[in-house]
């Protein structure tokens, strides 16, 4: 493994990390009821919409297992070889790309729909982002 | 096998966060714990129900907060259900996010005043969306107290008065000595309750504590 792309799985690895952490928390405070610790009341209101649960799952739920997949694939990375690391980079990049548009779609909802920012679903979107962009350059590099 | 020095930072990575996480949790623990009812019910502070009711639900809102709006239904049938065993008390909660909550829970109390508060409470929270984002809300407060026919003059009084100021900030500071972490909070008996807040959810809360005293 370059060390370009040892960085590269490092970064994909701490950036799931902290998408997992966002999406767990945000999931906690559905499942709870407890109230969101946000910088504003954007939160409540994104969680009181009607696009906060899909097929009355909560949508964190579903960023959590995006994540969590991505976390699982960046670990298991240093444990196996080079071949699988080629195989999981694409594999990365279809779930970032997947995950980009999803969050796109969402930021889309907040600021025309809902008319209100949520602080952890933007981070979330941001994270995402970061880790779509990581996901082309291991692909671009491996090709 | 032979572990590899990466596999091992990255488990390393782990750890501290699991360790992070439970540190904060086990520091976190104590605040959840029984609150006193001095600071939880003032002796001026807003109710409905017994005075001497052996449970008391303490709600900590803000008037224009989503989340609160969408428990007021919930809290709304608990009131007639349990009128008659449960003490409901009302604590302003208004976020400074909330531009014109503060203003809200001032005509509350102006409206609490003429005995008026919790069908005032009730307006306020129905036409949560015609003041919430008003530049000026008093139009829409004068109104809701014509409605429910309050003398105008003394509830523009009490309105701009000091008296509801003091009474809002009291609330306010009583919570956050609490650790009310945002609105909707609740204390049944003195103790935090967190949940769902359905309507089940605060009837099976509320029949544990009720049972104790049978």
């Amino acid at each position: 493994m370059t060390r370009g792309l040892r960085a590269s799985n490092r970064l994909i690895f701490l950036l799931s990390l902290v998408g997992l952490i966002i999406s767990g928390y945000l999931l906690y405070t559905y499942v709870s009821g407890t109230p969101i610790i946000c910088v504003n009341s954007g939160c409540e209101q994104v969680r009181a919409s009607d696009y906060a649960y899909f097929l009355n799952v909560p949508l964190p739920a579903y960023g959590g297992l995006m994540y969590l997949g991505i976390f699982g694939l960046s670990f298991s990375r240093t444990i196996f070889d080079e071949r699988f690391f080629r195989k999981t980079s694409k594999l990365i990049f279809i779930l970032t790309a997947l995950g980009l548009g999803i969050s796109a779609y969402l930021t889309y909802l907040e600021a025309f729909k809902i008319k209100a920012y949520c602080t952890w679903c933007v981070s979330s979107a941001v994270v995402v982002l970061f880790l779509f962009l990581i996901s082309v350059y291991e692909v671009v590099r491996l090709k | 096998m032979k572990i590899k020095g990466e596999t091992i930072f990255f488990v390393g990575i782990i750890l501290f966060v699991l360790a992070a996480f439970g540190f904060l949790f086990f520091l976190s623990r104590g605040k959840n714990s029984d609150v006193t009812t001095e600071v939880l019910v003032r002796q001026n502070s807003q109710f409905v129900g017994p005075e001497d009711a052996k449970v008391t639900l303490v709600e900590f809102g803000d008037f224009q907060c989503p989340a609160c709006l969408a428990v007021e239904p919930t809290l709304q049938k608990l009131r007639v259900s349990y009128q008659s065993n449960v003490k409901f008390v009302f604590r302003h909660f208004p976020l400074s996010s909330h531009k014109n909550a503060f203003a809200a829970s001032k005509a509350a109390e102006a409206a609490g005043v003429q005995s008026k508060f919790w069908k005032y409470h009730d307006l306020l929270y129905q036409h949560q969306d015609r003041w919430a984002l008003a530049a000026d809300p008093w139009k829409q407060f004068a109104e809701y107290a014509t409605e429910l026919n309050l003398d105008l003059t003394r509830f523009e009084q009490d309105y701009q008065g000091t008296a509801t100021d003091d009474k809002v900030e009291t609330d306010k500071k009583d919570g956050l000595s609490l650790g009310v972490p945002g609105t909707p909070t609740f204390y049944l008996n003195g103790r935090k309750v967190t949940g769902n807040y359905s309507l089940d959810f605060f009837k099976n809360q509320i029949e544990a504590e009720l049972a104790n005293y049978q």
